[in-house]
């Protein structure tokens, strides 16, 4: 007796320290919501590893803004309000670039001029290489009208072949093209400028930081928007911090919707607001005990998590609902009550908590925290209503039992199946869950997993197709001993991409050729130049005069030292591609060609197996390899939800005998009508799918043996109750914003009211005593 | 970093300048213009300049098809959606619209504002005719143009063109008179808006 309540005490001392430590520690906790956090892949080796995380980090960084309107002064003004708004030291920005300075074109002009007898064009170098001449383009731009043939003039490039790499390059930037200073693009009569910044530091989803962020972002955004101008956002941030925010009010939200529901349907079960208060805080204490627990193991915690979690355990949850259904009985004696419903309470807790740990067992961290939530939390109910509540019920009056006799009626005029009525019903509902499945399609894409705002999502896609960057997730690691054999394994990837189509690539080797190549495009320039059909024949012909000639010859011959990577990345010109260059700490580096403007899928596709036959170089598309990783678990959960399907119908065979069949019966029509229903809304099966058909399976079983195999009034009440209960719980989940959670909700919703009515027809059999 | 075609061939556009166009007088036919030209092109690095002739035709609010017949064919056509070089019946793109575009359509459609907005302009009168002086304001033009000088009566006569590259140009306007002259299809396909 003693040891009862020092154990009492002890769970009250925990839970008081769990919720106190919850409050302190909740208000300040990363809450992660990137997909990437979600499901962590591990890339082929360490290379790709580091380098997709360093991209990773690059892209979650960039902040995009297109300033729009039809009045290309009105836009930049815009832009220019904007940008101003974000330089300001406290924004959280940094590196916030509007209007470029007019020096800042001529730097690049100086930086790389001196150099062009070092540097071809890849169409250039195809000609020169396959015999082909320049010795017409030298004439005509000795020819071509005033300052036509770039701005060196014919001196500095007599052979014409700077200007081709120069646009070769520029065109890199996607439609965004300088104006005037500006990056702009022309659309339809309409002038978007640009405006890029960086999120600066570590400033995550939630925290003050982020706030600050999200304030000086917004603030930006009216500035341009008070002039008059539309503005178009795109950025990891600003999904970031929607997907946050989203997660927040529905975590709260969540709870609060099914506790509501719950507080009605218990009111109307016991009348009474103290029974109905203990039925009720079970769930409460059960997700602080498990949010408190995974926030005490993980210091990132995924909000998925956090939703799903409270979900399963507002779902699982009837233990208090069990012991007080006993106020149904004849009598109440709360001591013998607790003797009644140890065994079964205790079996409960059991079969549920062993069934959510081997979620942990699954390679995904989001799940394994959301097996620790659940069972924590059910464990910790299980142990509070065990500990506490004979001593809380203590004084309890019986429940009179005319909503059990109201109930009989209903059960007595509800059509049990065989009758017309069921007939009709469960062809309607075979026929609806058919149609559903006929337009039912299969989606492992992990951004399901995110909530995706739709106004954004239209912004990012719009702000996509106008700049034509950033539409693709795959990209090429290129690896080496030193930066040369880098530079050389990445020209020999850019030249066979070439063969993949017209696109081009981003690759630092564009603006540093390695040394070899840079050696061997000069010799292609000097042998360009001699000969019978060589430039310098061709310009003293057109010319009546050997000048040209001898200029073009001075400049082929003189003096230039090659471009070594060091020389390039300590100049402002390689500022925007300097995330594309990683030193390793043992003296390799490795560098990262991006799809340039234009690449889509099916180039991705066609470029991935090039990875395969060249040396050093792989390819890594981490949305895809995640997709495909759940794919795989999709599956695996599948064959799970088969064989546990089977061992439940053996496991009810020995009871049962041929009963079996009418006790699974609700739980797979119940699986039919939810999946029918996924398809019907247009959502897609997936991994939660799968999960929510193996909750399904082990509450639906529970209402056919139930009904099959009832254990009194009681019993019958906390069925009924907890039946309903359940489905207010997760049926709340298909309000989610997030596509997986939606289709999890709407499959255990749906499939368990299909269930609880189709158990309801089941015909009774004689209860026990 | 888009440099050259349309930039430079900003001066070209002068062939088919004419002043009271330009100060929006409006006394003039504002249609297309077609006359042949003469270049004497001084490049750094050669003591003698380069001679060649050809043909231009300048379509207000389309573009400017610019071609060279001696001592070798080469032929340009710049419109607001970019400059094409024409190679036997096809083109090329060798360069993208932008700004510089626009504003030759400015000033050639007689927006006089457009040109003050990109140059120092300065203006004056002799006893032939008219001479216009445009220093480029700091911006892509700045990039390649030292000065430009423009003279004629009616309309331009002659152009020198001075680049930052220490190269420069002279240009002869002959025969200039109303109408696009002959165009080939490729030409006026380019044209088209």
């Amino acid at each position: 007796m003693n040891l009862k309540r020092a154990l009492a005490y002890a769970w009250l001392a925990v839970f008081v320290l769990a919720l106190a430590w919850l409050g302190w520690r909740f208000p300040q906790a990363s809450l992660e919501t990137s997909i990437f956090e979600l499901v962590p892949w591990r890339a082929p080796n360490p290379a790709a590893q580091s380098a997709s995380q360093a991209l990773r980090e690059q892209v979650e960084r960039r902040i995009l803004l297109l300033v729009g309107s039809e009045d290309s002064a009105l836009a930049r003004e815009g832009a220019e309000a904007a940008a101003a708004i974000l330089r300001a030291p406290d924004s959280g920005c940094a590196r916030v670039v509007c209007a470029v300075p007019p020096q800042a074109a001529k730097a690049a002009l100086d930086f790389y001029a001196p150099r062009a007898p070092l540097l071809l064009a890849p169409e250039d170098r195809r000609l020169l290489e396959s015999g082909g001449s320049l010795a017409g383009r030298s004439v005509q731009s000795l020819y071509a009208p005033a300052g036509f043939g770039g701005s060196l003039g014919f001196a500095r490039d007599p052979l014409g072949t700077f200007g081709p790499w120069l646009s070769a390059n520029a065109g890199l930037g996607g439609a965004l093209a300088p104006r005037d200073g500006y990056l702009e693009i022309e659309d339809q009569g309409r002038t978007w400028v640009a405006v890029v910044a960086e999120v600066s530091g570590t400033a995550g989803a939630v925290g003050p930081a982020a706030e600050r962020l999200d304030r000086s972002l917004n603030q930006a955004c009216a500035a341009a928007r008070g002039r008059g101008a539309q503005v178009l956002r795109s950025g990891f941030v600003f999904h970031e911090h929607a997907a946050a925010e989203q997660a927040r009010r529905e975590v709260s939200w969540v709870g609060l919707a099914s506790t509501g529901l719950l507080a009605v349907l218990l009111w109307v079960v016991f009348r009474r607001p103290r029974p109905m208060a203990l039925a009720l805080l079970p769930a409460a204490i059960g997700c602080v005990a498990g949010a408190a627990a995974v926030l005490a193991l993980w210091t990132k915690v995924h909000a998925v998590a956090l939703v799903f979690g409270g979900t399963v355990v507002g779902v699982a949850d009837d233990y208090g609902l069990y012991f007080l259904s006993g106020l149904y009985g004849s009598f109440w004696d709360p001591q013998r009550r607790l003797k009644a419903a140890f065994a079964p309470l205790t079996l409960a807790m059991g079969t549920s908590v062993l069934g959510y740990a081997a979620l942990a067992l699954l390679p995904i961290p989001a799940l394994k925290q959301v097996a620790v939530f659940a069972s924590v939390g059910l464990l910790f109910d299980w142990a509070g209503v065990v500990l506490w509540y004979p001593r809380l019920t203590k004084g309890f009056r019986r429940v009179a039992p005319t909503l059990v006799l109201r109930a009989d009626r209903l059960r007595a005029a509800w059509p049990r199946w065989g009758s017309k009525p069921a007939t009709i019903a469960l062809t309607a509902a075979l026929v609806t869950a058919g149609w559903g499945w006929s337009r039912l399609k299969i989606d492992d894409d992990v951004r399901l997993l995110y909530a995706r705002d739709g106004g954004l999502a239209a912004e990012q896609d719009r702000v996509q197709a106008l700049s034509g960057i950033g539409g693709s997730s795959g990209f090429f690691v290129v690896e080496g001993r030193d930066a040369q054999e880098t530079l050389r394994r990445e020209e020999a990837l850019v030249d066979a991409l070439a063969g993949v189509g017209p696109q081009r690539w981003r690759a630092v080797s564009d603006f540093v050729p390695s040394l070899e190549r840079q050696a061997r495009d000069r010799d292609l320039i000097a042998g360009a130049l001699s000969g019978e059909k060589g430039a310098v024949a061709a310009l003293a012909d057109a010319a009546g005069d050997p000048g040209p000639g001898k200029v073009l010859r001075r400049w082929a011959a003189a003096t230039v030292p090659p471009l070594t990577p060091e020389e390039w990345l300590a100049a402002a010109v390689s500022l925007p591609y300097r995330g594309q260059w990683l030193e390793r700490p043992d003296g390799g580096v490795e560098t990262l060609v991006l799809p340039g403007p234009g690449v889509g899928p099916t180039e991705l596709e066609r470029a991935a197996p090039l990875a395969a036959k060249l040396e050093g170089v792989q390819y890594v598309d981490q949305l895809r390899s995640v997709s495909v990783l759940l794919r795989e678990l999709r599956r695996l959960l599948f064959w799970v939800l088969a064989l546990g399907t089977l061992g439940v119908l053996g496991a009810l065979w020995l009871r049962l005998g041929a009963g079996a069949w009418a006790a699974l019966f609700p739980a797979l029509l119940g699986g039919l009508v939810g999946v029918g229903a996924l398809g019907l809304l247009g959502l897609s099966v997936n991994l939660f799918v799968a999960l929510a058909l193996l909750l399904l399976l082990g509450t639906a079983v529970d209402f056919g043996i139930y009904m099959l195999d009832g254990g009194g009034r009681s019993s019958f009440v906390a069925v009924q109750v907890a039946a309903l209960t359940n489905i207010a719980a997760v049926g709340v989940l298909a309000f989610s914003g997030t596509p997986a959670l939606r289709a999890f909700g709407v499959v255990l919703g749906v499939g368990a009211t299909a269930a609880w009515l189709a158990a309801s027809a089941l015909p009774e059999r004689k209860p026990h005593a | 970093m888009r440099f050259g075609a349309s930039v430079a061939l900003f001066g070209l556009a002068l062939a088919g300048f004419h002043p009271l166009r330009a100060e929006g007088s409006g006394t003039l036919p504002s249609g297309p213009v077609h006359g042949s030209f003469a270049q004497s092109k001084t490049v750094q690095g050669l003591s003698r300049p380069l001679r060649s002739v050809g043909s231009f035709a300048v379509v207000p609010g389309r573009g400017l098809v610019w071609r060279t017949e001696k001592p070798l064919k080469g032929e340009l056509v710049l419109t607001p959606r970019g400059v094409f070089a024409v190679e036997g019946s096809g083109s090329r793109k060798i360069s993208a619209g932008g700004d510089v575009l626009k504003l030759m359509d400015q000033i050639l459609a007689g927006d006089a504002s457009a040109l003050e907005r990109s140059f120092v302009v300065r203006r004056s009168s002799t006893a032939q005719g008219w001479i216009l002086d445009l220093e480029p304001k700091p911006g892509p033009l700045a990039e390649v143009f030292r000065s430009i000088r423009a003279e004629g009566s009616g309309f331009a006569r002659s152009a020198q063109l001075s680049e930052t590259s220490g190269d420069r140009t002279a240009l002869r306007f002959e025969a200039v008179a109303a109408g696009p002259g002959k165009l080939s299809r490729t030409e006026e396909s380019l044209l088209e808006p």
